[in-house]
């Protein structure tokens, strides 16, 4: 019985551990019951993590302190190799702060991205803080509204805005990527392949269930266009927003529609080389109520008036030149009684005269892209209803814009991320859209003519 | 010597016998092994090889730096405490040839075990990235900076003709001189919009022709954000027709590379390289003298300069195994392994060593500094200049990042960590070992 004190301890051990392990459950049950936590438990953490979290108790701050500042002298001295394995080790000394996630992710797909002169350089970091937001952040944190708005910023702002010179590259891989997934810019929802949807999940996040209810919601979005994807990302943040979040989210939101409605379709053909994100017109009643939802909810807020208010006059200007004549006057209407102004006391033909003359001093590449797309699509229409003046002066419209905006982006580095296709390509898909919408051959058949 | 030679001989075999080797090798295969598994790099092949080295080795350095010190310490201090010394004394040897045979023994056993761990390292590096071509990243390359640019005899001309007019600023000369300097210095390394800058090198040992050349390059942009700049980089002897030229549309603050061919380097071993701002909207480049534009020019083989980092790594431990005896020969195991540890962090603290020697007011917060305050100021400044010899930078930084690991730096190190350092801490460790009394009564 020499061993008799020993035995004692290490049934005690045994025990203590028992007990601990059986009051894991009701403490994790009491935590969500008296909401203690705003994201849920964390249930089977890795390995890694519980050392981290448990095992080095308070001296993982200091820690993460000292890799915080290795990974600040690395970045600064240009040493970007070893970043990635930093931030994974920091984020996972502290996995439950959002705002180390959120710093880290926007520091990869902001901060080090744009100190690389390669496209695919720039679009390594950028997934990087993609991947580390989506595929970890929200993995430890689910709870956490703040790091869906940052995974939501990412796509929103940097893929899909035009604030990086290399957007276009960003929006072509991506598409790529997402392209490989389904055929079209959406899924069959009641038909997609398990190894497909698999690969939606795991890869991507993307639940098709959730995608589904976003889309009735929203829809139809082009989830080859970064925009859907931040409205996938901001909805889902929104169930878990409180405070300056809701706003936050819901400012994503309604941009993001906007965004897609006058930049969310994708024609795209890779053996052609073509790649133009035109306007979803079907979207813009959708980003229209988003924009009025938003506003009645937080009525003190003029940011959102003044987004709501551009974003009617440049959908007036779209469906006008996509030949919606209707609904560019509805809306024309709406405009004039909620924000009445001088340039609004006339009739509509005479306010896009004028807003024409206006856009072209000071156009961008998307707007640029919708103005000339638009006027193509017109002039093709009215070529088929036969009536060649009208199809000659959108013709003539389009290729103005074309030629005033390639004016000042004639060189090769510029034209490249800023420039238009040329114009041939992009008459010859508003030729397709146009042919596809026609009922009759004998429109049909007007349209073989050589453009006008 | 032969007996120095025993007596390492028997520290070896003690170590293998006591499985200390066996445990060593176990942990230094755990890390060669495991972490190449876990570690993520930046999604590049180069980037893999960097971390993987990076890593790799220094684990290894770590494990074998923390052995060192912990069986340095063990060394003398437990066959005093278990009287094994007590038979040794009494047999002809000098406690001067016990020191150094149980250091001897450690530096075999370190050199041993590095050169597995390095060649282990770099066949399963090679194993890891069978299928990449790893030529263009495994490279030993030496890092030029630009001949000076000559500004003391402007700066002098410029404060003797302020100084003729009366226009000096007010302040003390040699600040004021000093202020000149720093302002044609940045003038001297800025390229505002139109204009162009020239950067001239001399390659010391002209280069084997046909070996890669490459300019590196980084800047600061006058404008905030973070927006590229349009720049033209041509290289080559200023006459040559057919001299190198590349735009490139570049971002501040990012290291940029850009190869050059081999052919534009002059016979004499001489690089010249323009750089123009051509970018359509006024902004100045600011680069720094030091490290703003350098030219990478190979110079050996990856697997030397694999060789070289391995023998300041065994310097290191070299030195760390002759702090450790000597403590271990003053001191009880625990005591000797505090204080050795102590030693080695007041080692790698220089960066903060160094700002504290800057400081005078250390306690007070009066204008004058107290007589603590000095004495403080005395022992920061003793401890900084004593540390000095170790701060050098760590030899696998440049080993991952593909810079040459020149011979000149392994003989410093051999010089100052071993030789001079190493020999200093050897010398009291045998004195004080020497003096010290086996024979006390519990």
């Amino acid at each position: 019985m020499k061993h008799f004190g020993a035995i004692v301890l290490v049934l005690l051990a045994v025990t203590g551990f028992w007990v601990a392990g059986s009051m894991q459950q009701p403490l994790l049950q009491a935590r969500r019951d008296f909401h203690l936590t705003r994201g849920e438990p964390l249930e089977n953490t890795p390995p890694m993590v519980a050392f981290t979290t448990v095992a080095l108790g308070g001296f993982r701050g200091i820690i993460a302190d000292w890799l915080w500042l290795r990974s600040s002298q690395l970045q600064q001295d240009g040493k970007y190799f070893e970043l990635v394995q930093l931030a994974d080790w920091i984020t996972k000394l502290e996995p439950r702060m959002a705002q180390v996630w959120a710093f880290h992710g926007w520091n990869m797909a902001y901060n080090i991205s744009v100190l690389f002169n390669e496209p695919t350089d720039r679009w390594r970091w950028v997934r990087q803080g993609i991947g580390l937001l989506r595929d970890e952040g929200l993995k430890y944190n689910p709870g956490e509204a703040r790091l869906y708005r940052e995974l939501g910023w990412i796509y929103q702002h940097k893929m899909s805005g035009n604030s990086d010179q290399m957007n276009v590259y960003y929006k072509r891989w991506w598409a790529d990527e997402i392209g490989e997934l389904f055929d079209g810019p959406r899924p069959d929802y009641k038909n997609i392949p398990p190894d497909r949807a698999q690969r939606m999940k795991e890869l991507y996040k993307l639940d098709p269930a959730l995608m589904e209810q976003v889309e009735r919601e929203f829809g139809p979005l082009d989830w080859r266009l970064p925009q859907a994807h931040a409205i996938y990302w901001a909805w889902r943040g929104k169930r878990y927003a409180t405070g300056f979040d809701v706003i936050q989210l819901e400012r994503m939101l309604f941009q993001s529609m906007a965004d897609a409605a006058l930049q969310g379709e994708l024609f795209s053909n890779p053996v052609e080389g073509v790649f133009i994100a035109g306007p979803n017109l079907a979207l813009i009643p959708k980003a229209r109520r988003a924009y009025e939802q938003a506003i009645a909810a937080n009525p003190g807020e003029s940011g959102m008036q003044s987004g709501h208010r551009n974003f009617l006059r440049t959908a007036i200007m779209v469906l006008y030149t996509h030949h919606r004549l209707a609904e560019a006057r509805d809306i024309f209407d709406d405009l004039r009684q909620r924000y009445p102004a001088a340039e609004l006391n006339q009739s509509l033909e005479a306010y896009i005269f004028g807003r024409m003359t206006e856009f072209l001093r000071d156009v961008g590449q998307r707007e640029a892209i919708d103005m000339i797309m638009g006027a193509l699509q017109q002039s093709w229409f009215w070529l088929a209803m036969g009536d060649e003046d009208q199809a000659q002066g959108f013709q003539q419209l389009a290729r103005s814009v074309w030629r005033e905006y390639m004016q000042t982006r004639y060189e090769k580095e510029i034209a490249e991320r800023a420039g238009l296709p040329p114009l041939e390509q992009m008459s010859e898909q508003a030729r397709e859209a146009v042919k596809k919408q026609l009922q009759s051959d004998a429109a049909k058949a007007r349209l073989v003519k050589p453009a006008p | 010597m032969s007996k120095v030679l025993a007596i390492a001989g028997i520290a070896i075999r003690n170590a293998i016998r006591s499985r200390v080797v066996v445990v060593l090798l176990g942990l230094l295969l755990v890390a060669i092994i495991a972490l190449p598994l876990t570690i993520k790099g930046d999604g590049t092949v180069g980037g893999t090889v960097q971390v993987l080295l990076r890593y790799t080795l220094g684990a290894v350095t770590l494990i074998l730096s923390i052995a060192t010190l912990w069986a340095g310490c063990a060394a003398i201090s437990t066959e005093v405490q278990e009287r094994q010394v007590h038979l040794l004394v009494t047999k002809p040897v000098y406690r001067a040839q016990l020191w150094l045979g149980k250091w001897l023994g450690l530096l075999i056993l370190n050199a041993g075990l590095l050169a597995l761990a390095g060649a282990a390292t770099y066949a399963l590096l090679r194993w890891d990235l069978r299928q990449e071509n790893l030529a263009q990243f495994l490279v030993a390359q030496r890092v030029v900076k630009p001949v000076p640019v000559e500004i003391e005899e402007t700066a002098r001309k410029v404060f003797d003709e302020q100084k003729r007019r009366g226009e000096l600023p007010p302040g003390p000369p040699d600040q004021i001189l000093e202020a000149i300097r720093q302002q044609l210095r940045q003038q001297a390394y800025s390229i505002p919009a139109g204009l162009a800058r020239r950067f001239v090198f001399e390659l010391p040992n002209a280069p084997l022709p046909g070996r890669p050349l490459a300019v590196r390059y980084k800047f600061a942009s006058s404008l905030t954000g973070k927006d590229p700049v349009g720049c033209l980089l041509v290289a080559g002897a200023p006459d040559r027709p057919d001299r190198f030229q590349k735009p490139e549309l570049t971002a501040p603050a990012g290291v940029h590379l850009v190869r050059i061919p081999p052919a534009m380097l002059e016979s004499n071993g001489m690089l010249t390289v323009d750089i123009a701002n051509i970018h359509p909207v006024p902004v100045t480049m600011i680069f720094a003298p030091d490290d703003g534009v350098q030219v990478l020019v190979q110079e050996t083989s990856f697997e030397m300069n694999l060789v070289r980092c391995l023998l300041v790594a065994l310097c290191q431990l070299a030195f760390l195994g002759a702090l450790a005896v000597t403590i271990g020969s003053v001191f009880s195991l625990p005591v000797a392994a505090v204080t050795a540890a102590y030693a080695v962090m007041l080692m790698n603290i220089g960066g903060y060593l160094q700002t504290l020697t800057t400081e005078r007011n250390i306690f007070g917060s009066g204008d004058t500094p107290g007589a603590i305050d000095f004495l403080l100021h005395l022992i920061y400044v003793g401890l900084f200049w004593l540390t000095k010899p170790f701060q050098q930078a760590n030899p696998l930084e440049p080993l991952a990042g593909g810079e040459l690991i020149a011979w000149s730096w392994v003989g410093s190190i051999l010089l100052w960590q071993v030789i001079v350092a190493g020999g200093a801490v050897a010398l009291l460790g045998m004195w004080l070992f020497n003096r010290r009394e086996l024979g006390l009564p519990e």
